[in-house]
């Protein structure tokens, strides 16, 4: 009988730990670190003075270009494992995903951010012409697919006026 | 508030007739380009040849390289990779994924990736005897098994 009791213990112990555990630690930490890397990247985009992307083939000011480069920035990002519970829960009835909506904002302004940055550290005036795709990224843990990861590029054509 | 900025968007009758100023224009007078001005005379068109390092290609994701005139088209130069996760940074990445945010180990290694695949179009480009890539596009698509093909794709050119 006492073993029964020590088995089912021991039963609900591993049950808790594999499965609740990790989503509590997701739900608490996940929301505080998402917070701070999204308050960092709004801080960034302050720091430059203008924006310089543009989704234009030809710059609307007329000036002449000097120079001219591609310029790739990517960044792979993934929601926490508490989101994508909630958004598995979310997804039986429908409608609008919230908890996934943040991830994907961040790393979608993220890597615009660090083609920015890229563009005006190598003494580009401009980005024109920039394309962005999305990608999912498999994550293959013993057969079974997790994660949620996903890839945003965003890419374009780093310009330098004369 | 909309439909005052509806309004406004409308052009003025009187500033209508005045064509608006080419682009094209202001990118025909020839310009000192550092980056191109190293360009130098490559193998000419034998596929299989080394390339070599000296060569140096222009590449943009526009149809022209600004400032310059496009002489001859040569097809299209592509360059892939397939890449798959390291077992480790898989690992890790696991972890990282519990709290969200980046992966910053799948970041450097798709940033590997990306740059092999622009490597191997300009090594085909070089190959066809261009000295520049126009109107470059890139694909990605996740392949069994955790690994991921990078492909890049992109009109080689002449360029003068």
């Amino acid at each position: 009988m006492a073993e029964d009791i020590i088995t089912t213990i021991l039963i609900w112990t591993f049950i808790l730990a594999t499965s609740l555990v990790p989503f509590l630690f997701s739900w608490i930490v996940g929301n505080w670190h998402q917070k701070k890397i999204i308050a960092r990247l709004l801080e960034r985009e302050a720091a430059l003075p203008r924006d310089n992307l543009s989704t234009l083939k030809t710059p609307l000011s007329g000036k002449t270009i000097a120079n001219s480069q591609l310029l790739i920035a990517n960044v792979v990002s993934a929601p926490s494992r508490w989101q994508l519970f909630l958004a598995g829960i979310k997804s039986i009835f429908g409608g609008n995903i919230k908890h996934l909506d943040q991830m994907l904002d961040w790393g979608r302004s993220e890597a615009l951010q660090r083609l920015r940055e890229q563009a005006s550290e190598m003494g580009f005036d401009e980005v024109i012409n920039l394309r962005m795709e999305t990608s999912t990224i498999s994550m293959n843990n013993g057969g079974r697919q997790k994660g949620g990861s996903f890839e945003i590029l965003a890419y374009g054509t780093g310009i330098k006026y004369l | 508030m909309l439909n005052g900025q509806v309004l406004d968007m409308q052009p003025h009758p009187d500033q209508a007739p005045q064509p608006a100023p080419k682009p094209v224009q202001a990118m025909q007078p020839p310009s000192p380009q550092p980056a191109i001005q190293q360009v130098q005379e490559g193998k000419s068109g034998q596929p299989g040849q080394p390339v070599q390092a000296t060569v140096q290609i222009a590449l943009s994701n526009i149809e022209t390289i600004p400032g310059r005139t496009i002489q001859q088209s040569l097809g299209i130069a592509t360059g892939s990779t397939v890449r798959a996760k390291h077992i480790g940074k898989d690992i890790l990445a696991g972890f990282k994924n519990i709290v969200g945010g980046e992966l910053k180990g799948y970041t450097e290694l798709l940033t590997e990736a990306r740059n092999q695949a622009l490597e191997r179009l300009v090594a085909d480009a070089a190959a066809r005897g261009a000295n520049a890539v126009v109107n470059i596009r890139f694909a990605t698509s996740s392949v069994a098994g955790g690994a991921a093909e990078l492909f890049a794709y992109g009109t080689a050119v002449i360029v003068v």
